[in-house]
């Protein structure tokens, strides 16, 4: 699943994404979109998360955009600090379902986004059980790089190499294609 | 007045390019429209509709005429909004921004025209055409409040200036800029590039003068000019690029020349009421030349005017 997270003044909101095994896309990412299409960036992603108490110059447009392409989109904001303006716009009875607004805590925010991506995909978060034994023998240079990601990102190994070829899985369309 | 912690407003005028009924009325369109501004979320928009642009018997004439009353209610409003967005059908948007363009000799904030993208078999195309006015209509609004001037074209990802965009006609990029960088990119937000001039909110200046009676020919063996077609024209252009152009003896001195011709060494008329200009791209030759022909009726200044490069038109063809 490929989420776009705009730009946030929280930074738990792209790390708590990221947590659940979503491709994280930002603004950073266009390279990622290829040619240039007449289709805003935003149709190639699954879902939207956006931090609405953010002073990005590009958030209502971006907001617009999702509402026109019906992108299932996750508002955001600290319930500590409102942002009346745009809440009340997004509250409105024409706003599509597509558009769900939530105010969270840190304590709240991984749960809020969890029951997001499971309403934007059910199958997405059902979690399968590693229990298949598989010896992989590494490069040393590769092994030194496990051993930094571990050290520095507190990541566990092969939970990390299982991620990676989660992501590569859930991009391969070739695969996809076998394995419907 | 608006002021940069206020909410942005943007003045939006319909100059035709949807596709509607037959049977379809002001108030028909103004509701469409008011809902494809998806709850005034990129600004505060006020919508414009005038009764010339619900007519589908449109013609040249009044087509043109409807282009200089939307230039006239920018002059009149331009202090009052931040930008202003006119929904325009793709193909002839380069000779309606042209035109523009040329209505303002000085244009501190931006027109943007937007419309539905052309449609093309690609599925992607296909998907989009669905919603094309309203993607292109909110990256338009968008271009309009941000730091940027001029008239400009918004119909794909590629936001560019009129008088030097070139028609993809692929739904998937909309226009290109002519060797020049696009003003504008959607990737997923819609931003301004770099280098671009930044907006005077204070600059406006316009003449509003434009002639219909402009005549355009192909350069043939043997072709004449008669003096007649000073009479009936106020310009007259001849395009060709690999005929030689004809001898001077067959130039009338009393209505201006154009010449797009790339064989200029070819071109040895020294008249004052003839130049060559192969400069241009065509929508913006015929449109400047439309403008100079209003503004002036002395062939010399008419022929120095489109000569001249006002508004960093002018390309390597």
């Amino acid at each position: 699943m490929i989420i776009y997270v705009g730009t946030t003044i929280t930074p738990q909101i792209n790390d708590s994404v990221r947590k659940f095994g979503a491709t994280v896309w930002t603004s950073q990412d266009a390279e990622l979109l290829g040619r240039a299409t007449a289709l805003n960036g935003l149709a190639k992603v699954d879902a939207v998360v956006l931090d609405i108490a953010s002073t990005s110059s590009d958030l209502h447009y971006i907001l617009a955009q999702c509402i026109i392409l019906q992108k299932p989109t996750l508002c955001l904001y600290d319930k500590k600090s409102v942002p009346r303006e745009i809440v009340n716009h997004l509250t409105k009875p024409n706003v599509p379902k597509s558009i769900v607004v939530k105010s969270y805590s840190i304590a709240s925010l991984a749960s809020s986004i969890k029951q997001f991506i499971s309403s934007v995909d059910e199958q997405f978060l059902i979690e399968e059980v590693p229990n298949i034994k598989f010896t992989l023998r590494l490069t040393q240079s590769l092994d030194a790089y496990l051993q930094w990601l571990a050290t520095t990102k507190q990541i566990n190994k092969a939970a990390y190499l299982r991620q990676l070829m989660k992501r590569e899985m859930d991009q391969d369309s070739e695969y996809k294609k076998n394995d419907s | 007045m608006t002021t940069a912690s206020s909410r942005k407003r943007v003045r939006v005028y319909y100059a035709g390019g949807m596709q509607l009924p037959a049977q379809i009325t002001y108030q028909d369109i103004h509701t469409k429209l008011s809902e494809y501004l998806v709850l005034q979320m990129v600004a505060e928009a006020d919508l414009v509709v005038f009764e010339e642009s619900v007519n589908s018997q449109a013609t040249p004439g009044s087509a043109i005429q409807l282009v200089q009353r939307i230039a006239q209610d920018i002059t009149e409003h331009f202090t009052d909004y931040d930008g202003f967005v006119i929904i325009h059908e793709q193909t002839t948007a380069p000779f309606t921004g042209s035109l523009l363009e040329f209505m303002f000799d000085e244009l501190g904030k931006p027109i943007v025209l937007a419309g539905n993208a052309q449609s093309s078999n690609t599925t992607e195309a296909m998907l989009y055409e669905n919603m094309s006015l309203r993607a292109n209509l909110m990256t338009a609004l968008q271009m309009a409040v941000l730091n940027c001037r001029g008239v400009l074209l918004a119909y794909g990802s590629h936001i560019v200036r009129a008088v030097r965009a070139i028609n993809q006609r692929d739904a998937s990029l909309g226009f290109t800029a002519y060797q020049e960088a696009p003003v504008g990119e959607v990737t997923f937000g819609a931003e301004v590039t770099s280098g671009q001039t930044p907006r005077d909110n204070t600059v406006c200046e316009s003449v509003l003068a434009v002639s219909h009676k402009v005549l355009t020919m192909d350069i043939h063996p043997g072709m004449e000019i008669s003096p007649e077609l000073g009479l009936q024209y106020d310009a007259v252009i001849i395009r060709g690029n690999d005929q030689p152009v004809v001898s001077a003896e067959h130039f009338p001195d009393n209505v201006p020349i154009i010449i797009d011709a790339q064989q200029q060494e070819q071109h040895n008329v020294k008249q004052s009421n003839v130049v060559n200009v192969h400069t241009l791209l065509l929508p913006t030759l015929i449109s400047k030349t439309m403008i100079a022909a209003g503004r002036f009726t002395d062939p010399k200044e008419v022929v120095q005017f489109v000569a001249t490069d006002t508004h960093n038109e002018s390309v390597e063809l």
